[in-house]
């Protein structure tokens, strides 16, 4: 619906309108500028030189383009496959957590019952405890059940643990989608028989779909972009999602004093999420939407 | 619908479980396969001149000896912080690399005595200075045991350089060896329009460091800034308590007030985050001296060759100089006192192939792998075989280098109490950018160790 | 009732179980760490040595903890006004139904998916540099030269720099979340107010606000959590080791973990894991006092 809305605003500027949004539309703009201007540096910067980038001249490209720092970059084996890993690792997580997630806090939004706090206030007290101080202990019980040796075994370990350590957060940000949804609708759908997990999967899962996008959003790029789990427990080329490879190479950058080349690992590590921010947004959004519809 | 999410969970249970099944045979037979090969942890990252030299020098190990390598390179931080773990959980690692301190400290109880290993090619190959480091290394950490458990490579040491071609333009002839002949250079830098001194804030403690040591001593330093490592020794008395009130101290601070106020370092100084300072003002020839280690040059070189031939940022004529750091009046050491460090090799000892790790490490850290350091990476050589095969911007370090025969430890020990060293260098910093004296640094030094 | 029974444990299982086996071992592990001298963050047991609270003794008479906990206190606090007002602002702006919002929104977002070190680097060698930096040149055109001459990342000056930098950030995640709730509010409700004569301003404060309770619970929680594992920054802001201006406890937890810096300095992960443990005092602390404060489910819709 909110499309059709746009479009009747694209064959029709109502200026009155537009010009009661100005100052809205000029706080956005200043805001986007600054924004592009910082990030568009950024991609200067990876076409640049170092010494350019340091003599303050990254925008200026005294010595022309350099598109080698992206061959550079690249060049360092095996980024396919970590492209592949990452992919991987970030739909199946993202899909299995909302799947698990999403009845969880629904059920820890709706009903009162003994324990439903303690689990609360366990979830957050998780999502407050460092990282390090989970992932290194799992590790060595992992590493001694000797499952990493074997390269689907780890995949899968991976995966549950992306999916593990990322349940508290996802359930917790949930949790008030599910509070702020009316009881009018269960209580309809139970007058017409339907039973209550039909009712949540048939209806109010899908009214909670823009928590659950944002929500997806931000874990893809969350496991995309994870690095310490992945480090310690990819130790192997087959495993390693982009965020490793790649982090590792704009280490490098940073140790050789190679900046401009850093930067350009930097939009390479980006762009793919980026891209797959606006896909997935959009897409999701359109489809969930259709859902309800159909 | 509920039955049909328990079903979805099941199959994905059942999925994984086969998998998991299936990976477990495929296991079995990479294990088998896996036996004949060594699993090695280096330090560098994918793409850093050192990894490439020592990607070459496995290739040809593997083609001389027919042993695979699965070389993974982990770089610092990932060392750092996955090593241990992999060592604890038993996984296959053979050999690994880092700093010597840490291989020897953090990790010594998992490194393979290689004295009988390494007898042969210690002789032939082995640069004195570095091994008495590496034993020197292994016994601080383990009541004085001076076995050798690491093979030296790629060293390091920590002074001043200085742009020779600014040096002439001021008119100084000779090289400062004592802190009123670097005064004396630093006004006649002044006087020709040159910043005399950069540096990097993430270095600026150890230029304390370096100040207070020629003055105290190492022990003095880090009985100063209270190491927890030495606390036991200034208890019973080895080594002599010292105060932040301790006129020698003061008399550190007050030189570097002094040097502050006559305006001999960089108005940048305290907002020089690394690499600000190197690359803004040393390499394009604003300043003229800055105190790093000798990967400086190195550091500089690959920035300047990334970008092919326009080099705008590194002076044309920069030709590099080095000095110690200088000695002072009525100070406990002298310029022969200096911070050397290097990489260094180390076996693991749950090992099975230890024989092939050694060998391995002979092919990384001598003959052609070492000499290529020198000219792709510009490292100090480690070999003794090597030693004329310095790099050209390192010629002067070979003096400083070969004069040294004490060793300080990383920033002279003036880093080794965790809790102070965030006050301290903000201290540092602060003084030699005039905004407090040399009191107020006293004072804040003080108050902050709980004295 | 008894039908929902089965659902609740049904729904709750997965979730549960899943996040049992993977936090219950460490979380134990972690609080009983805390009271013991520990080299090596997987050192088995028997390596041990028992010493009881000293570990939080210590971390409560230590100046550079608590000077970390005062640092994280002002991001929390500090950073948090801004960016909760920052991003609702922008929010509501994105959903006053103004053209292009898909664009804006990604491109507001878009800091967020960059990098870390990317974005700090560029703040420090771009933004802030002191020679030819962004801020430097924007205030020497309005002709505030005096205050161009500054040295943004100066001990005195860096720590509001960095604030800054972090808040340019975070701003888009949280904006994303207060969207995503005023999305959820019927269109209709708006209208029904327009009709009776409600301008837009009334309407957000009576109706948008109250309204999004629910979702500012939510800020807060995730605000409470990313700042309590702030760590990243403060590294990328710092020399080598930590800096006393910019220190925060995850930063100096890792020193205690890891060692610091370049310097082999003494490792303790009993004393790291206490660092840890109140830490997520503090997540649970603020996370209660916000459930008692916020009741969502007054307002249905």
């Amino acid at each position: 619906m909110s499309k059709n809305k746009e479009k009747k605003v694209r064959e029709k500027i109502n200026w009155k309108k537009e010009a009661k949004l100005a100052p809205g539309y000029i706080v956005i703009i200043l805001w986007v500028l600054f924004t592009l201007m910082l990030l568009g540096w950024i991609i200067a910067a990876s076409l640049s030189t170092t010494g350019d980038i340091f003599a303050g001249k990254a925008l200026k490209f005294p010595s022309g383009l350099h598109f080698e720092n992206y061959i550079e970059a690249w060049g360092s084996g095996g980024v396919a496959t970590f492209f592949m890993n990452s992919l991987m690792y970030s739909i199946v997580s993202c899909i299995l957590l909302i799947l698990i997630c999403a009845p969880a806090a629904y059920v820890l939004a709706r009903f009162t019952f003994l324990g439903n706090k303690i689990i609360q206030t366990g979830f957050v007290s998780a999502m407050g405890v460092p990282i390090t101080m989970i992932v290194l202990p799992l590790f060595c019980i992992v590493a001694n059940m000797g499952i990493l040796n074997s390269i689907v075994a780890s995949k899968v370990t991976l995966m549950f643990l992306y999916i593990g350590i990322n349940i508290p957060y996802t359930t917790i940000f949930l949790l008030t989608f599910f509070a702020n949804l009316s009881r009018t609708y269960e209580e309809a759908a139970a007058i017409d028989g339907c039973p209550p997990t039909k009712t949540f999967w048939k209806i109010m899962f899908p009214m909670a779909q823009s928590g659950i996008v944002t929500v997806t959003i931000f874990n893809f790029i969350n496991i995309w972009n994870e690095y310490f789990l992945s480090l310690i427990f990819a130790n192997s080329d087959a495993l390693r999602p982009v965020a490793v490879g790649l982090y590792g190479m704009l280490q490098s950058m940073q140790y050789t004093g190679n900046w401009s080349g850093m930067f350009a690992a930097v939009v390479i590590v980006f762009l793919p999420t980026f891209i797959l921010y606006i896909f997935l947004s959009e897409k999701i959004i359109g489809g969930v939407t259709g859902g309800i519809k159909g | 619908m509920k039955k049909r999410v328990l079903s979805v969970l099941l199959c994905v249970t059942m999925i994984a479980a086969m998998v998991v099944g299936c990976g477990k045979k495929s296991d079995g037979d990479g294990g088998d396969k896996g036996g004949k090969k060594l699993v090695y942890w280096a330090m560098w990252s994918e793409g850093e001149p050192q990894a490439k030299v020592i990607k070459s020098a496995i290739e040809k190990y593997t083609k001389d000896t027919g042993v695979e390598v699965d070389v993974q390179f982990k770089g610092r931080n990932g060392q750092r912080e996955g090593l241990q773990p992999a060592l604890d959980a038993k996984q296959q690692i053979d050999l690994f690399d880092e700093d010597v301190n840490r291989v020897n400290g953090s990790w010594g109880k998992y490194l393979l005595d290689l004295e009988d290993l390494a007898k042969d090619f210690e002789a032939e190959h082995g640069n004195e200075t570095l091994y008495k480091i590496a034993r020197n290394a292994y016994a601080q950490n383990n009541d004085g045991d001076e076995t050798l458990h690491s093979i030296p490579y790629q060293p390091s040491i920590f002074g001043f350089f200085y742009n020779k071609t600014l040096f002439d333009k001021a008119g100084i002839e000779a090289v400062p060896t004592t802190w009123e002949e670097l005064d004396a250079a630093c006004a006649k830098l002044k006087d020709a329009g040159v910043t005399p001194i950069t540096g990097d804030t993430t270095y600026m403690t150890s230029f304390m460091g370096y100040h207070l040591g020629r003055y105290l001593g190492q022990d003095g330093v880090k009985a100063l800034v209270g190491d927890p490592a030495v606390a036991d020794k200034v208890e019973s008395g080895d080594i002599e308590k010292v105060s932040w009130d301790d006129e020698k101290v003061v008399q550190a601070a007050k030189d570097i007030e002094d040097f502050a106020a006559k305006g001999y370092f960089s108005k940048n100084i305290a907002s020089n985050i690394y690499p600000a300072g190197q690359n803004q003002e040393f390499a394009p020839g604003e300043a003229a001296i800055i105190l790093c280690g000798s990967w400086l040059p190195n550091e500089i070189k690959v920035g300047e060759n990334a970008e092919g031939d326009d080099k705008i940022e590194v002076a044309d004529d920069l030709t590099w100089g080095y000095f110690n750091y200088p000695s002072v009046k009525d100070g406990k050491d002298d310029s022969t006192a200096n911070n050397i460090a290097n990489q260094v090799l180390a076996i693991n000892k749950d090992s099975k192939m230890t024989e092939e790790a050694f060998e391995l490490i002979t092919y990384i850290t001598a003959g052609d792998a070492d000499k290529q350091m020198t000219t792709d990476a510009l490292c100090i050589p480690a070999d003794q075989a090597n030693s004329d095969a310095w790099p050209t911007e390192l010629t002067e370090v070979k003096p400083g280098f070969d004069a040294t025969t004490t060793y300080y430890d990383w920033a002279v020990g003036a880093e080794n109490n965790g809790d102070l060293t965030p006050v301290l260098n903000e201290n540092v910093v602060k003084l030699m950018a005039g905004s407090i004296t040399a009191d107020d640094f006293i004072k804040s030094c003080k108050e902050a160790s709980g004295q | 009732m008894k039908k929902n029974k089965g659902m609740i444990v049904g729904f709750l299982a997965p979730a549960v179980i899943i996040f049992l086996i993977v936090f219950l071992y460490p979380i134990v592990r972690t609080v009983m760490m805390s009271l013991y001298k520990i080299e090596a963050v997987t050192d088995t047991m028997d390596l041990w040595t028992f010493v009881g609270v000293q570990n939080y003794q210590k971390l409560f008479t230590t100046a550079i903890f608590k000077t970390a906990m005062m640092n994280i206190v002002k991001i929390w606090l500090i950073g948090g006004i801004i960016v909760m007002v920052v991003s609702l602002f922008f929010g509501v702006i994105l959903t006053s139904g103004i053209r292009g919002k898909k664009f804006f929104r990604a491109i507001i977002y878009l800091p967020n998916i960059v990098s870390a070190v990317a974005l700090a680097t560029m703040w420090l060698q771009y933004v802030y540099s002191p020679k030819f930096g962004l801020l430097k040149s924007v205030l020497n055109a309005l002709g505030l030269h005096k205050l161009a001459q500054t040295q943004w990342t100066a001990p005195e000056n860096v720590f509001w720099a960095l604030l800054l930098a972090y808040c340019f950030g975070m701003i888009g995640y949280h904006m994303l979340i207060w969207m995503s709730g005023i999305e959820r509010i019927s269109p209709d409700l708006y209208e029904a107010a327009t009709i009776d004569g409600a301008n837009k301003p009334q309407q957000f404060r009576y109706m948008t606000l109250p309204l999004l309770k629910g979702v500012f619970k939510t800020n807060i929680t995730m605000w409470t959590v990313s700042t309590a594992a702030f760590f990243v920054w403060s590294q990328l802001f710092s020399s080598v080791t930590a800096n006393r201006a910019t220190i925060v406890p995850v930063q100096y937890m890792y020193m205690q973990i890891f060692g610091a810096g370049n310097a082999v300095t003494e490792r303790n992960a009993g004393y790291g894991a206490a660092i840890g443990i109140i830490l997520c005092l503090c997540v649970v602390l603020v996370f209660t006092v916000c459930n008692k404060f916020i009741k969502d489910d007054d307002l249905e819709f």
